[in-house]
């Protein structure tokens, strides 16, 4: 049982969360599918801390100290780890989460099933990438990722929900524009530190906080969508549809800097496969 | 008149929300472009994309260098005198926030509030203006008395987040400017044993004097335990001034040295020839080791062995020496690898065996040599920025009214609370009950 295997099979607590979730949105109000759906996430997000836990212990085995957030499979994981636990942390405040918990599910589905393909084992790492700037830098672009994935699922339901009124009646229409704008906020802080920490790693590496290489320019434009979202929403006073749609185009920014980039573009990302 | 309007309508633009957000887009998709087009490389690549024409064309209006073309530093200015302007037009509502003292002095008003009570009490009134005043400061408002009427805030920090932020932003930006305008980028490249008191920045021909003499004098690559995974590459380096040695210290990767403003960092390596080269050499049941520390010629046993050359990937094998052997009037020239599995290649030409038993090549170690005197001015702005976030963001703003109104001889106590950027209002359900608690 190393790490990896934790990592696998928290695919099937996942499975059923968003089953559960699925069906409590079909059938409206069940709230024991609700709490079950609750509990298998968080099973699932247990075991991914469990895993990454033991994959520190692992990676000191090949001499590598520092977290294990150094490679496209353990960076996949941890977002799917975040993703989790945002949702979890709505499920728990006193927002109802109905509709946007399986659209993110889905997605940290979509993640893993990919995450399985990759390439599993624990290499020794290079010695640009023996930073704890780096892990800080992983830990925080990725949790601010995660919080833009939960933003996108409520804007699609935001705007299902405006364009089909009578489609969830329990839950009201502003309810999702709140959720997104907390997920928006508190992403932007930590996307921010993430370009702030890379900004460090980098001068540490190579002397040098910002040379516009691709994969720092793309989070400077994702950056730059949502920093619209925020003035948008809290100075020009934009809601609904605009806000929603910013929130969707943001996270496409998300994507295409996280992965976008290193398929089509190069620069100093592209070792490690990050 | 017409002047004055020109001068309000401007600052009107430049102080608008769309504009903000304009340039946010514009800036944006000028930094997407960059990233498609790749960016300074040379002319011929780009002819053969555009053509001549094309290429001069678009390498006038900066496309091959667009980070650092006039028009997107012009755009980046725009950008910070908005940020600029855009906070001293809201000053004045900030000012106006921190000034107003908003007593009720209606009892109806009360309504408007989502949440609000109130309850009635034979308490003298000075007893009932002692508590509120009490209870207010006890739940962290800062309150304003006027009569019977109360108005307590909290968390007005909040309302100077945003203001942080941007001042955090042009901090950044001015930052950025210092380092272009007073830093440089170089790079030095030393043997080991070398060293140098001069720099060359890139495309530059005209030396930067550094002030004081850098030696490197070992470079060391580091790998894992039976892998050939580079752990670490390690400059071992020394600092001399007037002849006198002041500091020594090891640069690696993610660990550079700061001196005198200058930071040097580990950025390549190579192998420049041999330091020294032992070769053991078996020939008919003798054993003998010769050691080379140049292209001297050695003899051993009547065998005279000299090393012509030493090439880091022979053959696409590895590392390997060439060796001219001669014995009386025979004389070949033949490659020793360094990995001695290799050995067979040549083993069975002669009648005698070599093999490299340790071969320590010298390295050169080539170093980023960078000043830049903004940086710690960006991390300041930051550091500011982040801060002015979290201020912004979690920090809510709350206001709470109290007023006491006489009725039917008992004094009515009304409160009501509001709350920006947040809707959780229990704090005026604590308020109400500690006021009533303390009956």
């Amino acid at each position: 049982m190393n790490s990896a295997w934790f990592f696998d099979r928290s695919l099937y607590p996942l499975y059923i969360a968003f089953l559960l979730f699925l069906l409590n949105f079909i059938w409206k109000k069940k709230r024991a599918l609700n709490i079950i759906g609750t509990i298998f996430t968080w099973l699932s997000f247990l075991m991914i801390t469990g895993g990454f836990g033991l994959r520190w212990f692992e990676g000191m085995e090949v001499g590598n100290k520092y977290f294990p957030v150094t490679n496209l499979y353990e960076s996949l994981v941890f977002m799917v780890w975040a993703v989790e636990g945002i949702l979890l942390f709505f499920k728990h405040s006193r927002f109802k989460t109905d509709g946007i918990d399986f659209i993110t599910l889905i997605i940290c589905v979509g993640i893993m099933l990919w995450a399985s393909t990759l390439e599993k084992e624990i290499k020794p790492l290079i010695p640009a990438l023996q930073s704890n700037w780096l892990s800080v830098h992983v830990i925080t672009s990725f949790i601010g990722y995660a919080a833009f994935a939960i933003g996108f699922s409520a804007s699609i339901i935001h705007i299902i929900k405006l364009k089909m009124p009578n489609f969830l009646p329990q839950i009201e229409t502003e309810l999702f524009d709140t959720i997104n704008y907390k997920a928006v906020a508190f992403g932007f802080i930590m996307l921010t530190l993430g370009i702030v920490t890379g900004a460090a790693w980098a001068n540490y590496a190579w002397g040098s906080y910002w040379s516009w290489d691709p994969k720092e320019t793309w989070s400077l434009i994702t950056w730059l969508i949502y920093g619209v979202f925020l003035h948008g929403r809290l100075v020009a006073g934009w809601k609904g549809i605009k806000t929603s749609i910013i929130s969707i185009i943001g996270f496409l920014a998300v994507l295409f800097t996280y992965l976008g980039v290193n398929l089509l573009l190069s620069g100093l990302h592209s070792y490690g496969g990050l | 008149m017409k002047g004055k309007n020109f001068v309000e309508n401007l600052w009107k633009r430049l102080t608008s929300i769309k504009l903000a957000i304009a340039l946010f887009l514009i800036i944006a998709g000028i930094s997407m472009i960059g990233t498609f087009l790749v960016q300074n490389r040379p002319p011929e690549e780009y002819i053969r994309l555009f053509g001549v024409v094309g290429y001069k064309v678009m390498d006038f209006l900066g496309f091959f260098d667009l980070y650092h073309s006039f028009w997107f530093r012009f755009i980046l200015l725009l950008f910070a005198i908005n940020l600029i302007l855009c906070s001293i037009e809201r000053l004045p509502s900030l000012i106006n926030f921190l000034k107003s003292r908003p007593f009720i002095k209606n009892p109806s008003a009360f309504n408007n509030f989502s949440v609000h009570f109130e309850y009635k009490t034979d308490e003298p009134l000075d007893l009932v203006k002692k508590r509120v005043e009490e209870v207010l400061k006890n739940n962290g408002f800062k309150t304003y008395i006027a009569e019977n009427f109360f108005y307590g805030r909290k968390g007005v920090l909040s309302r100077f987040g945003p203001y942080i932020t941007h001042l955090g932003i042009i901090v950044i930006l001015a930052g950025a400017y210092i380092g272009s305008v007073s830093g440089f980028r170089a790079r030095v490249t030393l043997l080991e044993g070398e060293s140098t008191n001069m720099i060359y920045e890139a495309k530059k021909i005209t030396p930067i004097p550094l002030g004081f003499v850098i030696k490197c004098s070992k470079f060391v690559l580091e790998k894992y335990p039976n892998t050939d995974v580079p752990k670490e590459y390690i400059s071992e380096v020394e600092i001399y001034e007037d002849g006198n040695l002041i500091l020594k210290k090891n640069i690696e990767v993610n660990h550079p040295l700061t001196y005198k403003g200058m930071k040097f960092y580990q950025a390549s390596y190579g192998i420049a020839g041999l330091k020294e080269i032992i070769l053991s050499v078996k020939k008919e049941d003798k054993y003998f080791e010769v050691s080379f520390t140049s292209d001297e010629e050695k003899e051993v046993d009547g065998l005279r062995m000299r090393i012509e050359r030493f090439i880091e990937n022979y053959m696409g094998i590895g590392p390997a020496i060439i060796l001219s052997i001669s014995q009386g009037e025979r004389r070949k020239t033949i490659p020793v690898f360094q990995d001695k599995r290799m050995g067979e290649i040549h083993k069975g030409i002669s009648d005698f065996d070599i093999e490299i038993k340790n071969l320590e090549p010298l390295y050169y170690t080539g170093l980023e040599v960078t000043k830049d005197p903004g940086v710690e001015v960006v991390w300041i702005g930051c550091i500011l920025g982040i801060l002015g976030m979290i201020i912004a963001f979690y920090i809510p703003v709350r206001r709470v009214y109290v007023s006491i109104f006489e009725e039917d001889k008992k004094r009515k106590v009304m409160i009501g609370g509001s709350m920006m950027k947040g809707k959780n209002l229990s704090f005026v359900e604590e308020i109400y009950k500690g006021l009533k608690g303390g009956i």
